[in-house]
């Protein structure tokens, strides 16, 4: 054994002579590419043609060779090009349909696989701290249920760059002339991103404990962080075609690739979409939990998909919360770079799109409210609190009325003459932004009522204080409510512009006291409270279907915004720098895109059902067939 | 019947026998990766932003 | 129990005062919001200057 071990190679052995010969080839190969690069040899040997190919009965090709000059000239700044329709590959198909299709696919599975791993990481540090399996076990399972995400994330993508370097060629040549070498940074970061998600992964039950979970909880974090990157880095790109910093007005690059990434919507957007992300992930994994809640039988599975849900919704709604003060931020900087832009968005042709995000939004608060007021069935203790649904549902439907009101209507002149102008005289002030501000702010505080009673329903207070504690958040409540009206009202139609625009901070600010008053007054309030029996799987099917509604109108609702996000550019790929002239240079109509919208939702929930599937395909089994008895019957 | 070895017996996060490296190397790649995303997002280079 | 010894003319004072104390923290945080943002406001919040 010993001698024939001496002879032949181990196994590690051949790969590391295989190895070495890579290696050596490599060197060589590379010195070859950088002598051929030092113009050892002369321009005219290297270009000149070894044998002279020509079509027959043509004169000999002329070689024109101008050494100097080519080494010698100087790159000449670059502009962004000037594109005719001629410019843009025709494959039949709309490419703009085509991009689309892919850069929105790409942009759901992307948020989903960023998501995840974040609420998995914090679940995770709470079965630590808690020390109750049950938050890591369920952690796990967020992570199986979402792993093939990654993948179809990166096909997406893969087919994206390839698409638009296909149909767009001009202005990817451009952005990448932009934007230089971050793009093989972006590159780069998916191999960490890769590496830290399988060893997560897969390494779960193998750091499971100790210093080891300590371990595992790093690789999460680090998970989570180039995630992260990846998604600050493509933003860059998004909003440098929005709003270009870092150039000049033909498009030459004069800034260094920090000026060019960090644009006036830059951080806007990488709050907005990082809270969006977790909200929008938070959905899908609920709609999950929902099924899985449907069709299990077994009580104890029932309380398990239960509790899911509780939790996904609760990551939904929650992270929801913060989202419409980022988009306004967002919005805010848009119109703050272009007055035109934001008009564009808000004002003008893409304004009817901020109505039907309205419905959105009180479809999302409506089924969301409407789960956890289910929710509020598994405990005995909220029959007390059961009165203020009514009041909370109410205060969601009016608003949401008035959310979904618009100003300009598009009428005809006999029409016109009956309303007595282009707007309602009534209705009419309910359509723009301060009403919007309060109607908004109302439901989101309505919304953590909701929460905050659903939470109070298995405890009773203990502390001796408790009856000022109540008062004290009921006060908080009314005023904020009478504050945020007030603001809206007042600053809103009765004093100038910037004052106007200002309201809207403190009415945020308002709501944000009523969230920190509410979460630090139950805190401390319900401390050693008496807690009252709470039965997980006590919960009506038909809150189930909330939660199958809200994943399915995140991704409408996300889907829309990209489409104005897109549009607000108008006929630029690069706004004010590189106009778009392909055949689609306009905004799609509404009705078009909401086909498009549509198209991609279905898609997208069709791919998360092939996740969930095989994520429950790999826990399954084939019994092994039986073999009959010899002797048997034939 | 035999005891439970030490290590099973003690609470996995209080071992002070194998120390607590692991909460320390978590809590320490935190505070990194927040100075990392306030260079990469915030300081940028050094650049600022015209709000127009 | 502890809720029960306020009585309802007690709660109902408590109510009251804990309305006029945040009542007079909104008027507080909307003067400082809006005063941060360079949009001073009167005492009675109108737009100052």
């Amino acid at each position: 054994m010993k001698q024939t071990e001496s002879i032949h190679p181990t196994g590690g052995g051949r790969f590391a002579v295989m190895l070495l010969s890579m290696l050596i080839l490599l060197v060589f190969g590379l010195a070859d590419v950088a002598r051929a690069g030092t113009g050892m040899d002369s321009a005219q040997e290297r270009i000149a043609p070894i044998g002279e190919v020509r079509l027959q009965g043509q004169p000999p090709v002329e070689v024109h060779v101008e050494t100097a000059a080519i080494q010698e000239q100087e790159a000449e700044p670059r502009a962004a090009p000037r594109l005719s329709s001629a410019d843009y590959p025709n494959i039949g198909v709309s490419s703009r349909a085509v991009v689309w299709v892919l850069a929105q696919m790409h942009l759901f599975f992307g948020a989903l696989v960023l998501a995840v791993p974040l609420f998995v990481l914090l679940i995770e540090l709470v079965g630590v701290y808690t020390r109750d399996d049950r938050y890591d076990d369920m952690a796990h399972e967020f992570m199986k249920i979402s792993l093939t995400g990654f993948s179809i994330t990166a096909i997406f993508g893969g087919s994206l760059a390839l698409a638009l370097f296909l149909l767009y060629p001009d202005l990817m040549a451009y952005l990448m002339h932009v934007f230089g070498s971050q793009w093989l940074v972006y590159a780069g970061l998916f191999f960490f991103e890769s590496f830290f998600l399988y060893v997560y992964y897969y390494g779960w039950n193998a750091l499971r404990y100790g210093n080891l979970k300590w371990v595992h909880l790093t690789l999460g974090l680090l998970l989570n962080a180039s995630g992260l990157t990846i998604m600050v880095m493509a933003n860059s790109w998004a909003t440098f075609m929005m709003a270009p910093s870092g150039v000049d007005e033909a498009g030459v690059v004069v800034g260094n690739i920090w000026e060019v990434m960090k644009g006036p919507l830059w951080n806007p957007i990488n709050l907005h979409r990082f809270i969006a992300n977790i909200a929008f992930g938070g959905a899908v994994v609920g709609a999950y939990a929902a099924f899985k809640f449907l069709s299990a039988k077994d009580p104890v599975k029932r309380a398990h998909y239960d509790w899911m849900g509780y939790t996904s919704n609760f990551i939904a709604i929650l992270s929801f919360l913060p989202l419409p003060f980022a988009g306004y931020w967002l919005m805010a900087e848009i119109y703050a770079y272009s007055q035109q832009m934001g008009i564009t968005a808000m004002g003008g042709i893409l304004a009817w799109l901020f109505i039907v995000q309205a419905v959105l939004i009180g479809t999302i608060l409506l089924a969301g409210n409407f789960y956890l007021w289910s929710g509020m069935s598994r405990t005995d203790g909220s029959e007390r609190y059961k009165g203020l649904i009514k009041i909370i549902a109410f205060v969601l439907v009016v608003c949401f009325l008035i959310w979904v009101t618009p100003h300009t209507l598009i009428l005809s002149a006999s029409e016109i003459s009956l309303l007595g102008g282009s707007h309602h005289h009534i209705l009419g002030p309910l359509g723009i932004m301060p009403a919007k501000n309060i109607a908004v702010n109302l439901m989101l505080i309505a919304t953590f009522l909701s929460f905050q009673i659903y939470r109070r329903s298995d405890k009773v207070a203990t502390v001796s204080w408790a009856p000022m504690g109540n008062a004290l958040m009921i006060a908080v409540y009314l005023g904020a409510v009478v504050n945020i009206i007030f603001l809206g009202v007042y600053y809103g139609y009765f004093t100038n512009t910037v004052y106007k625009v200002g309201s809207s901070v403190a009415q945020v600010m308002t709501t944000l006291v009523v969230i920190v008053f509410g979460l630090v007054i139950d805190s401390l309030m319900f401390k050693k409270a008496k807690v009252l029996p709470s039965h997980w799987g006590r919960i009506p099917d038909r809150a189930q279907y909330a939660l199958f509604a809200l994943p399915i109108a995140f991704t409408w609702l996300m889907a829309l915004m990209g489409y104005v996000r897109s549009s607000v550019k108008t006929h630029w790929h690069v706004y004010t720098v590189m106009k778009d002239n392909s055949p689609d240079n306009f905004i799609p109509a509404i009705g078009y895109a909401g086909n498009m919208i549509t198209l991609v939702t279905v898609l997208f929930l069709l791919c998360v059902l092939f996740m969930f599937w095989v994520a429950s395909l790999s826990g399954s089994k084939q019994p092994k067939p039986v073999v009959a008895a010899a002797g048997g019957e034939a | 019947m035999a005891e439970l070895p030490e290590e099973a017996k003690s609470s996995p996060s209080a071992s002070g026998e194998q120390g607590n490296w692991g909460k320390k190397l978590f809590y320490g790649t935190l505070v990194a990766l927040l100075v990392f995303f306030y260079w990469l997002l915030i300081y940028s280079g050094g650049v600022t932003v015209d709000h127009g | 129990m502890e809720q029960n010894n306020l009585g309802i003319a007690g709660r109902l004072a408590a109510l009251i005062v804990a309305i006029i104390i945040m009542l007079a923290f909104y008027y507080g945080l909307d003067h400082l919001v809006m005063g941060m943002q360079g949009l001073p406001l009167n005492l009675d919040l109108t737009p100052a200057g």
